[in-house]
Protein backbone atom coordinates (compact mmCIF):
# COMPACT_ATOMS: atom_id res chain seq x y z
CA UNK A 1 0.00 0.00 0.00
CA UNK A 2 2.75 2.34 1.00
CA UNK A 3 4.73 1.40 -2.10
CA UNK A 4 1.69 2.08 -4.30
CA UNK A 5 1.33 5.48 -2.71
CA UNK A 6 4.98 6.27 -3.40
CA UNK A 7 4.64 5.24 -7.03
CA UNK A 8 1.52 7.35 -7.39
CA UNK A 9 3.31 10.37 -5.91
CA UNK A 10 6.22 9.86 -8.30
CA UNK A 11 3.89 9.59 -11.29
CA UNK A 12 2.11 12.76 -10.28
CA UNK A 13 5.39 14.59 -9.77
CA UNK A 14 6.74 13.60 -13.16
CA UNK A 15 3.41 14.43 -14.81
CA UNK A 16 3.64 17.87 -13.29
CA UNK A 17 7.14 18.25 -14.65
CA UNK A 18 5.93 17.23 -18.08
CA UNK A 19 3.06 19.67 -18.03
CA UNK A 20 5.41 22.40 -16.88
CA UNK A 21 7.84 21.57 -19.66
CA UNK A 22 5.09 21.68 -22.25
CA UNK A 23 4.07 25.15 -21.16
CA UNK A 24 7.65 26.37 -20.83
CA UNK A 25 9.21 28.12 -23.78
CA UNK A 26 5.93 29.27 -25.20
CA UNK A 27 7.14 32.83 -25.29
CA UNK A 28 9.84 34.67 -27.07
CA UNK A 29 11.48 37.70 -25.63
CA UNK A 30 12.00 40.52 -28.11
CA UNK A 31 14.30 43.36 -27.21
CA UNK A 32 15.92 46.31 -28.92
CA UNK A 33 19.47 47.06 -27.88
CA UNK A 34 21.64 50.03 -28.69
CA UNK A 35 25.20 48.87 -29.25
CA UNK A 36 27.91 51.46 -28.74
CA UNK A 37 31.50 51.72 -27.69
CA UNK A 38 31.17 54.74 -25.45
CA UNK A 39 30.27 53.84 -21.89
CA UNK A 40 26.58 54.49 -21.27
CA UNK A 41 25.42 56.78 -18.48
CA UNK A 42 24.56 55.02 -15.22
CA UNK A 43 21.06 53.81 -14.60
CA UNK A 44 20.49 52.21 -17.98
CA UNK A 45 19.69 48.53 -18.36
CA UNK A 46 22.56 46.64 -19.93
CA UNK A 47 22.51 43.22 -21.55
CA UNK A 48 23.07 40.33 -19.13
CA UNK A 49 26.55 38.89 -19.13
CA UNK A 50 25.89 35.85 -21.31
CA UNK A 51 23.98 37.81 -23.91
CA UNK A 52 26.60 40.56 -23.77
CA UNK A 53 29.33 38.09 -24.77
CA UNK A 54 27.21 36.66 -27.56
CA UNK A 55 26.42 40.12 -28.91
CA UNK A 56 30.01 41.23 -28.65
CA UNK A 57 31.17 38.11 -30.47
CA UNK A 58 28.97 39.04 -33.43
CA UNK A 59 28.90 42.83 -33.47
CA UNK A 60 32.04 43.81 -31.61
CA UNK A 61 30.64 46.77 -29.66
CA UNK A 62 31.62 47.21 -26.06
CA UNK A 63 28.26 48.14 -24.51
CA UNK A 64 24.69 47.03 -25.18
CA UNK A 65 21.95 49.15 -23.70
CA UNK A 66 18.41 47.80 -23.61
CA UNK A 67 15.99 50.32 -25.09
CA UNK A 68 12.78 48.35 -24.84
CA UNK A 69 11.62 44.75 -24.51
CA UNK A 70 8.45 42.77 -24.88
CA UNK A 71 7.33 39.17 -24.62
CA UNK A 72 5.44 37.51 -27.43
CA UNK A 73 3.15 34.56 -26.72
CA UNK A 74 3.81 31.85 -29.27
CA UNK A 75 0.43 30.29 -28.67
CA UNK A 76 -1.23 33.43 -29.95
CA UNK A 77 -0.94 32.58 -33.60
CA UNK A 78 -1.67 35.99 -34.92
CA UNK A 79 0.46 38.99 -35.75
CA UNK A 80 2.12 40.81 -32.90
CA UNK A 81 4.11 44.00 -33.16
CA UNK A 82 7.14 45.16 -31.28
CA UNK A 83 7.51 48.86 -31.89
CA UNK A 84 10.29 50.32 -29.74
CA UNK A 85 10.80 53.14 -32.25
CA UNK A 86 8.56 54.58 -34.90
CA UNK A 87 11.28 54.20 -37.51
CA UNK A 88 12.44 50.67 -36.73
CA UNK A 89 10.16 47.89 -35.59
CA UNK A 90 9.28 44.26 -36.18
CA UNK A 91 6.15 42.25 -36.80
CA UNK A 92 6.08 38.61 -35.70
CA UNK A 93 3.51 35.94 -36.43
CA UNK A 94 3.86 32.64 -34.56
CA UNK A 95 2.98 29.82 -36.93
CA UNK A 96 1.15 26.66 -36.02
CA UNK A 97 3.27 24.00 -34.37
CA UNK A 98 4.67 21.54 -36.89
CA UNK A 99 4.33 17.77 -36.74
CA UNK A 100 7.82 17.36 -35.30
CA UNK A 101 6.94 19.71 -32.46
CA UNK A 102 8.93 22.69 -33.66
CA UNK A 103 7.33 26.05 -34.08
CA UNK A 104 8.37 28.70 -36.58
CA UNK A 105 7.64 32.36 -36.48
CA UNK A 106 7.31 34.65 -39.43
CA UNK A 107 8.99 37.99 -38.96
CA UNK A 108 9.04 41.22 -40.90
CA UNK A 109 11.39 44.09 -40.23
CA UNK A 110 10.22 47.62 -40.89
CA UNK A 111 12.36 50.68 -41.36
CA UNK A 112 10.73 54.09 -41.74
CA UNK A 113 7.41 52.40 -42.17
CA UNK A 114 8.46 50.17 -45.03
CA UNK A 115 9.22 46.49 -44.89
CA UNK A 116 12.90 45.90 -45.54
CA UNK A 117 13.25 42.19 -44.85
CA UNK A 118 11.26 39.20 -43.85
CA UNK A 119 11.96 35.60 -42.99
CA UNK A 120 11.28 32.71 -40.70
CA UNK A 121 12.88 31.83 -37.39
CA UNK A 122 12.73 28.71 -35.26
CA UNK A 123 13.10 29.81 -31.64
CA UNK A 124 15.34 27.49 -29.69
CA UNK A 125 16.42 27.82 -26.12
CA UNK A 126 19.97 29.09 -25.89
CA UNK A 127 20.12 30.14 -29.53
CA UNK A 128 18.88 33.71 -29.86
CA UNK A 129 18.34 35.56 -33.09
CA UNK A 130 20.23 38.81 -33.57
CA UNK A 131 19.02 41.21 -36.24
CA UNK A 132 21.54 43.77 -37.28
CA UNK A 133 19.63 47.04 -37.49
CA UNK A 134 20.51 50.49 -38.74
CA UNK A 135 23.25 52.68 -37.31
CA UNK A 136 22.23 55.24 -34.73
CA UNK A 137 24.64 58.02 -33.79
CA UNK A 138 27.91 56.23 -33.09
CA UNK A 139 26.23 52.92 -32.36
CA UNK A 140 23.82 50.49 -33.89
CA UNK A 141 20.35 49.19 -33.15
CA UNK A 142 20.10 45.44 -32.68
CA UNK A 143 16.95 43.38 -32.33
CA UNK A 144 17.22 40.28 -30.16
CA UNK A 145 14.69 37.46 -30.20
CA UNK A 146 15.18 34.81 -27.56
CA UNK A 147 13.03 31.89 -26.51
CA UNK A 148 11.88 31.99 -22.91
CA UNK B 1 45.55 -54.32 -43.27
CA UNK B 2 45.96 -54.16 -39.51
CA UNK B 3 47.17 -51.16 -37.65
CA UNK B 4 50.36 -52.91 -36.66
CA UNK B 5 51.14 -53.67 -40.29
CA UNK B 6 50.41 -50.13 -41.31
CA UNK B 7 52.64 -48.80 -38.54
CA UNK B 8 55.47 -51.11 -39.61
CA UNK B 9 55.08 -50.03 -43.22
CA UNK B 10 55.15 -46.35 -42.22
CA UNK B 11 58.20 -46.83 -40.06
CA UNK B 12 59.95 -48.57 -42.92
CA UNK B 13 59.14 -45.94 -45.50
CA UNK B 14 59.15 -42.79 -43.32
CA UNK B 15 61.24 -43.47 -40.27
CA UNK B 16 60.61 -41.16 -37.31
CA UNK B 17 63.80 -39.55 -36.26
CA UNK B 18 64.68 -39.59 -32.60
CA UNK B 19 62.83 -36.89 -30.63
CA UNK B 20 60.60 -35.87 -33.54
CA UNK B 21 57.45 -37.13 -31.88
CA UNK B 22 58.26 -35.32 -28.67
CA UNK B 23 58.92 -32.09 -30.50
CA UNK B 24 55.63 -32.40 -32.36
CA UNK B 25 53.71 -32.99 -29.15
CA UNK B 26 55.42 -30.07 -27.49
CA UNK B 27 54.55 -27.76 -30.37
CA UNK B 28 50.93 -28.91 -30.35
CA UNK B 29 50.68 -28.47 -26.59
CA UNK B 30 52.09 -24.98 -26.86
CA UNK B 31 49.49 -24.07 -29.48
CA UNK B 32 46.64 -25.57 -27.54
CA UNK B 33 47.24 -24.71 -23.92
CA UNK B 34 49.93 -22.13 -23.52
CA UNK B 35 49.24 -18.40 -23.73
CA UNK B 36 50.12 -16.96 -27.07
CA UNK B 37 52.24 -13.91 -27.42
CA UNK B 38 49.81 -10.96 -27.08
CA UNK B 39 49.78 -7.92 -29.28
CA UNK B 40 49.92 -4.41 -27.87
CA UNK B 41 46.17 -3.91 -28.53
CA UNK B 42 44.96 -7.27 -27.27
CA UNK B 43 43.68 -5.66 -24.05
CA UNK B 44 40.95 -4.02 -26.14
CA UNK B 45 39.26 -7.39 -26.65
CA UNK B 46 38.95 -8.23 -22.98
CA UNK B 47 36.47 -6.65 -20.57
CA UNK B 48 38.85 -4.77 -18.30
CA UNK B 49 38.46 -1.42 -16.60
CA UNK B 50 40.98 -0.02 -19.01
CA UNK B 51 38.98 -1.06 -22.05
CA UNK B 52 35.77 0.24 -20.43
CA UNK B 53 37.43 3.59 -19.82
CA UNK B 54 38.65 3.86 -23.38
CA UNK B 55 35.20 2.90 -24.68
CA UNK B 56 33.57 5.58 -22.51
CA UNK B 57 35.97 8.25 -23.74
CA UNK B 58 35.40 7.24 -27.35
CA UNK B 59 31.62 7.31 -26.89
CA UNK B 60 31.81 10.74 -25.30
CA UNK B 61 33.95 12.09 -28.10
CA UNK B 62 31.85 10.66 -30.94
CA UNK B 63 29.25 13.48 -31.03
CA UNK B 64 31.95 16.12 -30.83
CA UNK B 65 33.94 14.55 -33.63
CA UNK B 66 30.81 14.11 -35.71
CA UNK B 67 29.86 17.73 -35.22
CA UNK B 68 33.36 18.88 -36.16
CA UNK B 69 33.55 16.61 -39.19
CA UNK B 70 30.16 17.39 -40.59
CA UNK B 71 30.46 21.07 -39.74
CA UNK B 72 26.83 21.64 -40.51
CA UNK B 73 25.81 24.94 -38.93
CA UNK B 74 22.38 25.25 -37.49
CA UNK B 75 20.02 27.05 -39.77
CA UNK B 76 17.25 28.43 -37.67
CA UNK B 77 16.38 31.53 -39.63
CA UNK B 78 15.92 32.77 -43.14
CA UNK B 79 15.99 36.34 -44.38
CA UNK B 80 14.81 37.82 -47.65
CA UNK B 81 15.26 41.40 -48.62
CA UNK B 82 12.08 43.23 -49.44
CA UNK B 83 13.49 46.58 -50.39
CA UNK B 84 15.84 47.62 -53.21
CA UNK B 85 19.33 48.40 -52.02
CA UNK B 86 18.96 46.40 -48.84
CA UNK B 87 20.57 43.01 -48.58
CA UNK B 88 19.58 40.44 -45.99
CA UNK B 89 21.75 37.52 -45.00
CA UNK B 90 21.05 34.90 -42.37
CA UNK B 91 23.81 32.83 -40.85
CA UNK B 92 24.67 30.95 -37.72
CA UNK B 93 27.49 32.32 -35.61
CA UNK B 94 29.18 29.33 -34.03
CA UNK B 95 31.37 31.29 -31.58
CA UNK B 96 28.35 33.23 -30.35
CA UNK B 97 25.97 30.29 -30.66
CA UNK B 98 23.40 32.61 -32.13
CA UNK B 99 21.51 33.00 -35.34
CA UNK B 100 22.21 36.30 -37.05
CA UNK B 101 20.27 38.22 -39.66
CA UNK B 102 22.50 40.84 -41.19
CA UNK B 103 20.87 43.71 -43.03
CA UNK B 104 23.09 45.83 -45.23
CA UNK B 105 22.28 49.07 -46.97
CA UNK B 106 19.93 50.66 -44.45
CA UNK B 107 20.10 54.37 -43.85
CA UNK B 108 20.99 55.29 -40.27
CA UNK B 109 18.16 56.28 -38.00
CA UNK B 110 18.21 59.62 -36.27
CA UNK B 111 16.31 61.61 -33.70
CA UNK B 112 14.38 63.52 -36.35
CA UNK B 113 10.65 62.89 -36.40
CA UNK B 114 9.50 60.46 -39.06
CA UNK B 115 6.32 60.67 -41.06
CA UNK B 116 4.85 58.13 -38.68
CA UNK B 117 5.00 60.64 -35.84
CA UNK B 118 1.93 62.77 -35.22
CA UNK B 119 2.04 65.92 -37.32
CA UNK B 120 1.48 67.99 -34.20
CA UNK B 121 4.85 66.86 -32.96
CA UNK B 122 6.50 68.03 -36.17
CA UNK B 123 4.80 71.42 -36.19
CA UNK B 124 5.28 72.05 -32.51
CA UNK B 125 8.97 71.33 -32.68
CA UNK B 126 11.03 74.45 -32.39
CA UNK B 127 13.47 74.91 -35.20
CA UNK B 128 17.07 74.55 -34.19
CA UNK B 129 16.38 73.13 -30.78
CA UNK B 130 17.55 69.59 -30.22
CA UNK B 131 15.13 67.37 -28.37
CA UNK B 132 16.11 66.31 -24.90
CA UNK B 133 15.36 62.69 -25.64
CA UNK B 134 15.02 60.59 -28.74
CA UNK B 135 11.54 61.37 -30.08
CA UNK B 136 11.38 58.14 -32.04
CA UNK B 137 11.65 55.97 -28.99
CA UNK B 138 8.26 54.91 -27.75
Amino acid sequence: MRMTLRVAVLILAFSGLGIGASFAGEKIWVGLYLAENEPPPPGLVLAPEGLHHQLREVFGFRHYVLIQAQEVELRNEWEQWFVPRTDFFIRVVPLHRQEDGTRLIDYEIYKDGFIVAKGKYEPREGTPLFINGPDYHHGRLILVLDRR
Amino acid sequence: MHDSELRKLLLDTCPVRPGQEDRAWAALREELFLVKRQSAWSWLYYPTWRSFGVAAVVLALLPVVGYLLTGQPLSLATADSQSPGIYATAFFSRPAQAQVVWLNGMEPVSDKPTYLDPTTDVSSGKAGSAPATDPNSL
